[in-house]
């Protein structure tokens, strides 16, 4: 699983040796063990992304398109879409010409989004939108200005790392914040409750964690957690109905008594 | 219905004036008429992972409360309704939760076999 799933998102890599170490710790009193599984996870999950690492080497003839494992959302293309994000909030382009300039950038074959990212052309066009929109090495480095600006982006990864995003087109609604909002709430005491039986998702806990620092905006990336607390704010749910059932057969027992 | 499903008639007029550049309905806002059969596949793996969930909570609580638990999940997880859109992350969240599953039973047998899912 570990390995089909850095195929799906190259930053899912990052579980493999959370859970390496997860399986260290759960073997930590027999050597032979611990060594034998620990490679064999680490060993499969390379072994089912290597094909595709392998046709993506041969398709472009680069060992640099490694980098984004062979995807055409390279890490140069995103320079360029901050870059196009940030010439809009400084008014130096206007939504539609940025929308335009990304369904042109859309209509590229991935073999032309590869070859821009390595030959520097994405860095070049990203340049020159940050130069138009004056954007300074701070605001590209998206470093937080000052203490408060970190505390900020810190609490808001956070929140979402429990709750979706507040608005987001029509993925996430305000009704469905809201509501989730609720069950984070509700699910949260008991997540805490079970943490210890819970040991074989803290791989995952810690995974998200540093997504939710890293992407809290993008707060699809966390749906695991959203998923996790929905599921023991339903056990909350659940047992909160199953005593208000038996506090009223008691009474109704009593009033009959 | 259709509606429920991610699909919206007005969507596809509106963006048919407004852009005219073809991109291969790459961008999640173009209409997706052809591939309402992926979110069909996005919807049944959706509510199988709502069925792995039932099979980790069966070790933490009795079947009954188990499968309310899965049938409350499944609810709130339609109200989220990310299946209707065309992302990774229905997939995504499909493999993590089998991941968590084979991780628990790894967890309860430290068997090599529960590694070899885990890993693959």
């Amino acid at each position: 699983m570990s390995g089909l799933l850095t195929l799906t998102l190259q930053a899912n890599a990052l579980i493999v040796p959370l859970y390496c170490a997860y399986i260290i710790m759960l073997n930590i009193r027999a050597t032979r063990k611990l060594l034998w599984h620990t490679f064999l996870y680490g060993g499969l999950a390379i072994l089912i992304v290597t094909p595709w690492l392998v046709r993506s080497y041969s398709y472009f003839e680069d060992i640099r398109v490694l980098r984004s494992m062979g995807m055409s959302l390279t890490f140069e293309q995103l320079s360029y879409f901050g870059s196009l994000g940030r010439a809009v909030k400084r008014n130096a382009i206007t939504q539609e010409k940025q929308k335009e300039l990304g369904f042109i950038n859309n209509s590229l074959s991935q073999k032309d989004m590869i070859k821009h990212s390595l030959n520097g052309g994405y860095l070049r066009m990203a340049d020159s939108l940050d130069a138009l929109a004056g954007t300074s090495a701070s605001d590209k480095a998206r470093t937080p200005k000052n203490l408060t600006h970190r505390i900020n982006r810190y609490l808001r990864g956070l929140i979402y790392y429990v709750t979706p995003r507040i608005s987001f087109g029509g993925m996430y609604s305000m009704v469905k914040t809201y509501l989730f909002a609720l069950l984070a709430l509700l699910g949260v005491p008991v997540i805490l409750k079970y943490f210890l039986k819970l040991r074989f998702i803290w791989p995952l806990l810690v995974f998200h964690l540093f997504m939710a620092l890293r992407f809290g905006d993008e707060s699809r990336r966390l749906i695991f957690m959203h998923y996790l607390v929905a599921t023991f704010a339903s056990i909350t749910i659940l047992y909160a109905y199953e005593k208000l059932r038996k506090r009223n057969i008691r009474e109704s027992s009593q009033a009959v008594n | 219905m259709p509606k429920m499903i991610g699909y919206n008639p007005e969507y596809v007029a509106y963006n048919a004036e407004v852009y005219t550049l073809d991109t291969h309905g790459r961008s999640h806002e173009f209409p997706m008429w052809e591939k309402l059969y992926l979110k069909i596949i996005q919807a049944l793996l959706d509510a199988l992972s709502v069925f792995v969930v039932y099979l980790m909570l069966v070790r933490f609580v009795d079947k009954r409360k188990a499968l309310a638990t899965a049938l409350m999940l499944g609810c709130f997880t339609a109200f989220l309704g990310v299946y209707a859109l065309l992302l990774r992350e229905t997939l995504q969240l499909f493999l993590m939760l089998l991941l968590s599953y084979w991780m628990i039973r790894y967890y309860d047998s430290r068997h090599v076999k529960h590694i070899i899912g885990g890993g693959g």
